[in-house]
């Protein structure tokens, strides 16, 4: 546990040198966000194969498939139960308080050129074209995009075929556990940069 | 930021951190009484598990990306004796859809938007507005990407509220982006231990050991 409390007092040094470029050293702020940005990447490059290994390693070991349904359905009736409440704790705190009473801003004054890049990205799509999305094209542009939810589409199919082989499947269960090791040997690598993480977000984010 | 007080002076600089405060209150309400009683009744102390993750929660407060932890996460979840068929399962899926800070940031958001444009909103139109963020707070409606995307995704969808607002808080968004974050991720790690309890995939004896080892080494 000693190298990790380490590593928490590594970033918190490191949020508060940020802090301090932003004040005083604004323009090497901005010149070290790169150092930040490669350290979200390294993650990211992990997290497609990370996922495929613990899906697929998870569900070969489970030998009744009406499990996995089951978590999962539990799983999205937790999630709408619990993210409603947030939503309804977020409605009952802002009525109550009501922090935007007394601003009176003009909407007619308002700069809103900014927030054209926001509106477009907030296209929303049909459920059905959503669900669609779910299935990759292929496989492999599921891990190259690094999309999450088709990774996990995959993995699931993949997982459930495996189980269903049982003992023909063993030694693709037992390579894909040791590749899974191997992925968080990674992990601990690249986490040992998180630091620089705090670089990312430049000085000017704390102005 | 500079902005926004330009525009409207200090007055309105008053009126935004006020705001800040109130969601990060909230967030705070949020995690304590809502997940910290799941957390009792699924059989674990909240406050231990938040000092377990303590590093993941840092690493996301300093990056403002909880994607930065996915994979430490779902190793730390593993660790605290939850299955892998759970983990696996549970973590990406909840990246997508269990994002409780961002479902508090919509709604208060919306709401104070309303409030600062001195648009009256009629019960009816908070009906929709619920209606709506219901669907959008859990990214069903496909939008991907910031709570801030979502929240002008949620605004198109609600004409009663002017649209125009988003301008006020674009300046404070990334102030809150942060409490967002960190509530996502406490709400998904609570969430995975619950699923595996319910599925008797979690190891109370681990949990335990897990949690209170990482106390006194601390």
């Amino acid at each position: 546990m000693k190298l990790y409390s380490s590593l928490y007092r590594q970033v918190l040094i490191a949020i508060m040198l940020g802090i301090a470029l932003g004040y005083w050293q604004p323009d090497l702020g901005v010149a070290l966000k790169p150092l930040g940005d490669g350290f979200i990447k390294l993650v990211k490059m992990l997290i497609a194969p990370i996922i495929f290994c613990t899906v697929v390693t998870g569900i070969a070991g489970v030998q009744d498939s009406g499990k996995m349904g089951r978590v999962g359905v539990k799983a999205l009736c937790y999630f709408e139960v619990v993210s409603t409440l947030a939503l309804l704790i977020g409605l009952v705190v802002v009525h109550s308080i009501k922090p935007g009473v007394g601003m009176n801003a003009d909407i007619a004054h308002l700069d809103t050129s900014a927030l054209k890049t926001y509106t477009d990205a907030a296209k929303s799509t049909s459920l059905s074209e959503f669900l669609l999305n779910v299935i990759p094209t292929s496989v492999v542009d599921a891990f190259a995009k690094g999309d999450v939810l088709q990774v996990l589409l995959f993995s699931m199919l993949f997982g459930f075929a495996l189980s269903a082989m049982k003992d023909q499947g063993v030694s693709v269960v037992t390579f894909i556990a040791k590749l899974s090791d191997a992925l968080f040997g990674v992990v601990e690598t690249v986490m040992k940069l998180a630091p620089l993480g705090a670089f990312r977000r430049d000085g000017i984010h704390y102005r | 930021m500079a902005f926004t007080i330009g525009k409207f002076g200090l007055a309105s600089l008053a009126v935004l951190l006020k705001l800040m405060l109130c969601f990060y209150l909230t967030c705070a309400l949020f995690i304590l009484i809502v997940l910290g009683s799941v957390a009792s009744l699924t059989g674990f102390s909240l406050i231990k598990f938040i000092r377990y993750i303590k590093d993941e929660l840092l690493i996301v407060l300093a990056t403002s990306s909880s994607e930065s932890v996915l994979p430490r996460i779902m190793q730390k979840l593993h660790r605290l004796g939850a299955s892998r068929s759970v983990v696996g399962l549970v973590i990406p899926t909840g990246y997508s859809f269990n994002l409780d800070g961002t479902a508090i940031y919509l709604s208060m958001a919306a709401i104070f938007i309303a409030q600062a444009t001195n648009t009256v909103l009629t019960p009816a139109q908070e009906l929709v507005l619920f209606g709506v963020l219901l669907v959008t707070s859990k990214g069903a409606a496909g939008v991907t990407g910031s709570g801030f995307i979502t929240l002008a995704a949620t605004l198109a969808a609600v004409p009663s509220i002017p649209i125009e607002g988003l301008a006020l808080i674009l300046g404070v968004d990334r102030f809150m982006s942060e409490a967002r974050a960190l509530t996502n991720l406490v709400g998904n790690g609570v969430a995975t231990l619950v699923a595996a309890k319910w599925e008797g995939e979690l190891d109370l004896a681990v949990l335990q050991r897990e949690l209170n080892s990482s106390k006194s080494s601390s």
